[in-house]
C-alpha cells in the first residue's frame, strides 16, 4: 500500500491506512456445502448458542435440524400445515420457536428426549396475532418471547403460561421484525410503516421510535451486541447504524449494484469477524499500564446481508467497505445465519431452491 | 435502557399494582447482575421457597427442603446460587442452574460442573434455629449465619471450619476479665457482611455495632450506636450507607467510609406517633431513599424517606394485614411486601403514557415557546457536499461488539489501592498509615475470599424454564 505524500494544507483528511487495512485482515469464506431437505424456499435458520445446532424452517411447514459442524441432517418435521416465517432458539438451547403464516407460534424443545413419534407434539401454542406471524424472538432469559405480525401489532408471551403478556399496538404497517436488548429490559419492533420503536418490557411503554430519510419500510432491525447501537435494514438497499440515545444515523452501508433489497426482508447480522489461521495474537495483549481491564473486541465487526440478486455481501462496519461477496444462489436471499463461532455463514432463497448452503472460512 | 426512561419519572412507588399469592415470611429481588430484580425469592411459613420471575408474576421454581419457616434468604453474586436460613436449624444452599427434567439441559457458560438431579446443593446444620444467613458477596462458599439464640457463625464450605464470632481484639486476647463479662452481658442479634465483601457488621443486644475481619475474625472497631438492642441491618448497594433498626424503634442511618469503615450517624427516623416498630428496613436501588416496614398490629404501612433530606415522603398504605417484610427493587420504583397472610404485595406508581415518544424528533413541552429557527436551517446543500459531509461524519470509530458492563447494578469493589486524597502532602503520616493498613487488609480478606472459588462465575446466569411440567390451575389463568 503506497503511503500518500502529506498535503500542504492539512485539511484533507485521508482515511488512516489502518481503516483501509480492515477488509485485507477479514476472513474469506467459500461454499463448502449444499444441505437439501425441504420442499419449498428455506425462510429462517438459525444457530443454536451451544453452536452444536443448525435449524432450517421453509415455506413447506417444515422444521429441520442439522449438526452445525458436520452438516449432517438429525431429523426434520412438519411442524405447521402453512409456512414457517421465522423461528428463534433460546438463549439456554432448550427450546425453538416458531412464527408462522397460520397465526400462530410453537415451541418446541430443542433436543427432544427420544420418542417414536415422528411428528413431536409443540410443548406450547401461542394463539393471539389475527393475521400471519412474520417475526419471534425470545428474550435473553428464555421466560418471554416477542413476535411481531402482519396484524401491526407486536405481543409479548409468557413463555411458561404460553399467554399474552402485554399487546403492543406497534405500527401502522406489518411488523416484519422484533428483537431484545442484552438485559431483556427492552423491545424493538422494526415496521413495513418505516419505524422502528423500542418498547420498556415491565411497562409497555414505547421509548422512543426512530425513522429513516426516505421513509422506506423497515425490513430488518437488531440490536448489537453493545445495546448502545442497532442496525437497521430498510427496503432502500441500505443498512444503518443508529446510536439509541441520539437517534443518530452513525454509519451508513450500501453496496450500489451488489446488494438489492427492495422488496423482501433479509436479516442482516453483526458479528465479530474469527481469529484468522495466521494467528494473530494482538487480542491477547494485556495493557499493563492500566488496571481496569478495558478488553475491546480484538478483531472487526463484520456486516452479512442476503441480497435480491442471489448475492451474499460482507462488509467491514467500521469501513463501510465490501469484504467479500459470496455468489451461489439464484434468486432473493430471505435467510442468513452466522455460526456463534463466526466460521460458518449459512444461507437459504426463494424458490427454485430449495436447498441451504454453508460457506466456511478456516 | 434507564437513559431512554423518563427522568422525571417518579422515584418510589404508589400503590399496590398485583398480589402474588403465597405463604412468604421472608422475601428479597436479586440484588445484581443484567438481570437485577427480575426475581424474588420468597420464604414461606411452611418451608418452601418459590423462586418468582417478576415479570410474568409467575413461579420458575419451588424448592422443598426445610421443615420450618424460612425467614432469611441471600442470593450469591452472580444469581446462581440461593441460600435460604430456617428455623428447622438448617441452612440450605439451592443450585438454581437444575432442572429436574432428565432430558433438559441448559447448554449455558453456568452448565459446567453441573451433572446433579438436585438443585439442593448443601444442608448446613445449627444448633439453634436460624434467623438469618447470608453469603459472602464474592464467594458462596462462604456463610454468616445469625442463630437465634444470639451467636453469629462464619461458616467455611473451602475446608469445612465453623467460627463462633467473639467479641475480640487482637490484641487483648489474653487480659481483661471484665472483657469477659461484658461480652457476656451482649449477644449478637444480626449480622451482614459489606457489600464488597470486606468486613462483618454485626450488631449486638446492647446497640453495638462491631465490625470484624472475616480473614482473622478479630473485631477491628467497637461503635456504640444505640443503647438497645439493634435488631437489623442493611446496607444500601453501594455499601456507602448502612441502617440499623434497634429496640427503641428508632432507625438510625450511618455512612461508612469505604476504606476504614469509619461510621458517621447521618439520621434517625422514628414514628413519634404511633411508637412503630420497624420489621423490615432498605434503601431503594440508588440508595436516595430509605424504606421502614412498619410493624402496626393492624396497619400495612411502609413508610418512605428521603435519605438526603430526611423528609417523610410517603407511607404506603396496604391492606389490613400488619407487614412482616419488605424489599426495594434494585432499579426500579417496585417495593415488594409480604402480609401476615403471607401473600406478596408488588408496589408501583404508574407513570403516564410519553406520546412524544412514539414520533422521531417530538418533545413535550410544558407550555408553548419561541422556535429559534437556525441561521441555515432551510439552506439548500449542495448534494456532492452534503454526501462528502456525511460522509465524514460516518468515519468515527464505534465499537458495537463489546456488551455494555456500566447499565446494570454490580456489587462495589474492594480497595486495594490507596485513595488519592490519601498522598496528599497535607495528610498526615499516621492517617496515610491507618489508610495502607486497611488497604492491606481488604486486600488480605479479598485474597482470602478468592481461594477456591464456586462455579458462579457467568455474570448473565437466568433460571431455565423447564416447559414439560404440568402448570396449576391457578397458575395456568394468571393473575389479571
Amino acid at each position: 500500500m503506497a503511503i500518500p505524500p502529506p498535503l500542504p494544507n492539512g485539511t484533507h483528511s485521508e482515511p488512516p491506512p489502518e481503516a483501509e487495512a480492515g477488509p485485507s485482515t477479514a476472513p474469506r469464506y467459500h461454499l463448502s456445502q449444499t444441505l437439501s431437505a425441504h420442499s419449498r424456499a428455506v425462510t429462517a435458520l438459525r444457530f443454536s448458542n451451544d453452536g452444536e445446532t443448525l435449524v432450517s424452517a421453509g415455506a413447506d411447514g417444515y422444521l429441520h435440524f442439522w449438526n452445525a459442524e458436520s452438516g449432517e441432517c438429525i431429523r426434520g418435521f412438519r411442524a405447521h400445515k402453512t409456512g414457517i416465517n421465522d423461528i428463534s432458539i433460546s438463549p439456554d438451547s432448550l427450546y425453538l420457536t416458531t412464527a408462522s403464516d397460520d397465526c400462530t407460534s410453537l415451541l418446541f424443545p430443542l433436543y427432544p428426549p427420544p420418542s417414536p413419534a415422528d411428528e413431536p407434539l409443540p410443548l406450547k401454542t401461542f394463539t393471539g396475532h389475527t393475521a400471519p406471524v412474520l417475526s419471534i424472538s425470545f428474550s435473553p432469559k428464555s421466560n418471554l418471547l416477542v413476535t411481531g405480525s402482519f396484524d401491526e401489532s407486536a405481543i409479548i408471551w409468557d413463555v411458561r403460561r404460553g399467554k399474552v403478556l402485554r399487546n403492543l399496538p406497534a405500527h401502522a404497517d406489518a411488523v416484519w421484525c422484533v428483537c431484545w436488548d442484552a438485559e431483556g429490559a427492552m423491545v424493538m419492533t422494526g415496521s413495513g410503516d418505516g419505524l422502528i420503536r423500542l418498547w420498556d418490557v415491565s411497562s409497555g411503554q414505547c421509548l422512543k421510535t426512530l425513522d429513516n430519510d426516505t421513509n422506506s419500510p423497515v425490513s430488518y432491525a437488531s440490536f448489537t451486541p453493545s445495546s448502545y447501537f442497532l442496525l437497521s435494514s430498510t427496503l432502500s438497499s441500505t443498512l444503518r447504524i443508529y446510536n439509541i440515545h441520539t437517534s443518530k444515523v452513525l454509519k451508513t452501508i450500501q453496496a450500489p449494484g451488489v446488494y438489492i433489497s427492495e422488496k423482501y426482508p433479509c436479516p442482516a447480522i453483526i458479528f465479530e469477524a474469527p481469529d484468522l489461521p495466521s494467528g494473530k495474537e494482538d487480542g491477547m495483549e494485556i495493557d499493563g499500564n492500566s488496571n481496569i481491564d478495558v478488553k475491546g473486541p480484538a478483531n472487526p465487526a463484520l456486516i452479512v446481508a442476503g441480497s435480491e440478486n442471489g448475492k451474499i455481501v460482507i462488509w467491514d462496519l467500521q469501513s463501510k467497505n465490501v469484504c467479500q461477496v459470496l455468489q451461489g444462489h439464484l434468486n432473493t436471499v430471505v435467510a442468513v445465519a452466522v455460526h456463534p463461532n463466526g466460521r460458518i455463514i449459512v444461507s437459504g432463497s426463494l424458490e427454485p431452491e430449495r436447498s441451504v448452503k454453508l460457506w466456511r472460512t478456516n | 435502557m434507564q437513559q431512554l426512561l423518563n427522568p422525571f419519572a417518579q422515584k418510589y412507588p404508589e400503590a399496590v399494582d398485583s398480589t402474588l399469592s403465597s405463604q412468604g415470611v421472608s422475601i428479597l429481588f436479586n440484588p445484581y447482575g443484567p438481570f437485577a430484580g427480575h426475581y424474588l425469592a420468597v420464604g414461606g411459613s411452611d418451608g418452601i421457597v418459590e423462586i418468582w420471575d417478576v415479570e410474568t408474576r409467575g413461579i420458575v421454581r419451588l424448592l422443598e427442603g426445610h421443615v420450618k419457616a424460612v425467614g432469611g434468604l441471600s442470593w450469591s453474586r452472580n444469581n446462581r446460587y440461593l441460600l435460604s436460613a430456617s428455623l428447622d436449624s438448617t441452612v440450605i444452599i439451592w443450585d438454581l442452574s437444575i432442572l429436574i427434567h432428565p432430558h433438559l439441559q441448559p447448554k449455558t457458560p453456568a452448565s459446567s460442573s453441573s451433572s446433579s438431579s438436585t438443585s439442593r446443593l448443601h444442608t448446613i446444620r445449627f444448633d439453634a434455629p436460624v434467623a438469618s444467613a447470608v453469603f459472602h458477596p464474592r464467594n458462596s462458599k462462604i456463610i454468616l449465619a445469625t442463630l437465634t439464640c444470639g451467636e453469629v457463625v462464619l461458616v467455611d464450605l473451602r475446608d469445612g471450619s465453623r467460627n463462633v464470632l467473639e467479641d475480640v481484639v487482637e490484641d487483648e486476647e489474653e487480659k481483661a476479665e471484665d472483657d469477659d463479662e461484658r461480652r457476656k452481658k451482649s449477644s449478637m442479634a444480626c449480622a451482614v457482611f459489606s457489600p464488597c465483601g470486606t468486613r462483618i457488621y454485626t450488631g449486638t443486644t446492647n446497640g453495638m455495632l462491631l465490625i470484624i475481619d472475616p480473614a482473622t475474625r478479630y473485631v477491628l472497631q467497637r461503635v456504640k450506636v444505640a443503647t438497645s438492642a439493634i435488631r437489623q441491618l442493611r446496607f444500601d448497594a453501594s455499601g456507602q450507607n448502612i441502617i440499623t433498626s434497634a429496640s427503641d424503634r428508632a432507625l438510625r442511618i450511618l455512612s461508612v467510609d469505604p476504606l476504614t469503615s469509619t461510621l458517621t450517624p447521618l439520621h434517625r427516623f422514628q414514628d413519634l406517633v404511633n411508637r412503630t416498630p420497624w420489621h423490615a428496613i432498605g434503601f431503594s436501588g440508588d440508595g436516595e431513599y430509605v424504606m421502614g416496614g412498619a410493624g402496626h398490629k393492624m396497619a400495612h404501612n411502609v413508610f418512605i424517606w428521603d435519605r438526603e433530606s430526611t423528609v417523610l415522603i410517603k407511607v404506603l398504605e396496604g391492606p389490613k394485614e400488619p407487614l412482616i417484610d419488605c424489599d426495594w427493587h434494585p432499579t426500579r420504583p417496585v417495593i415488594a411486601s409480604i402480609a401476615t397472610s403471607g401473600d406478596v404485595h408488588i408496589w408501583q406508581t404508574s407513570s403516564p403514557d410519553n406520546w412524544a415518544a412514539f414520533a422521531p424528533g417530538f418533545e413535550e413541552l410544558e407550555e408553548n415557546i419561541e422556535y429559534d429557527e437556525r441561521e441555515d436551517e432551510f439552506d439548500i446543500e449542495d448534494e456532492t457536499d452534503l454526501a462528502r459531509r456525511k460522509n465524514l461524519e460516518e468515519d468515527l470509530l464505534i465499537d458495537v461488539l463489546s456488551p455494555p458492563t456500566d447499565s446494570y447494578p454490580l456489587p462495589p469493589k474492594p480497595i486495594i489501592h490507596l485513595p488519592t486524597q490519601y498522598l496528599a502532602p497535607t495528610i498526615s503520616d499516621e492517617i496515610r498509615l491507618v489508610g495502607e493498613r486497611n488497604v492491606k487488609s481488604q486486600k488480605d480478606v479479598m485474597d482470602w475470599a478468592d481461594r477456591e472459588p464456586d462455579d458462579d462465575t457467568w455474570e448473565g446466569f437466568y433460571v431455565s424454564l423447564d416447559l414439560h411440567e404440568e402448570l396449576g390451575e391457578d397458575e395456568e389463568n394468571g393473575l389479571d
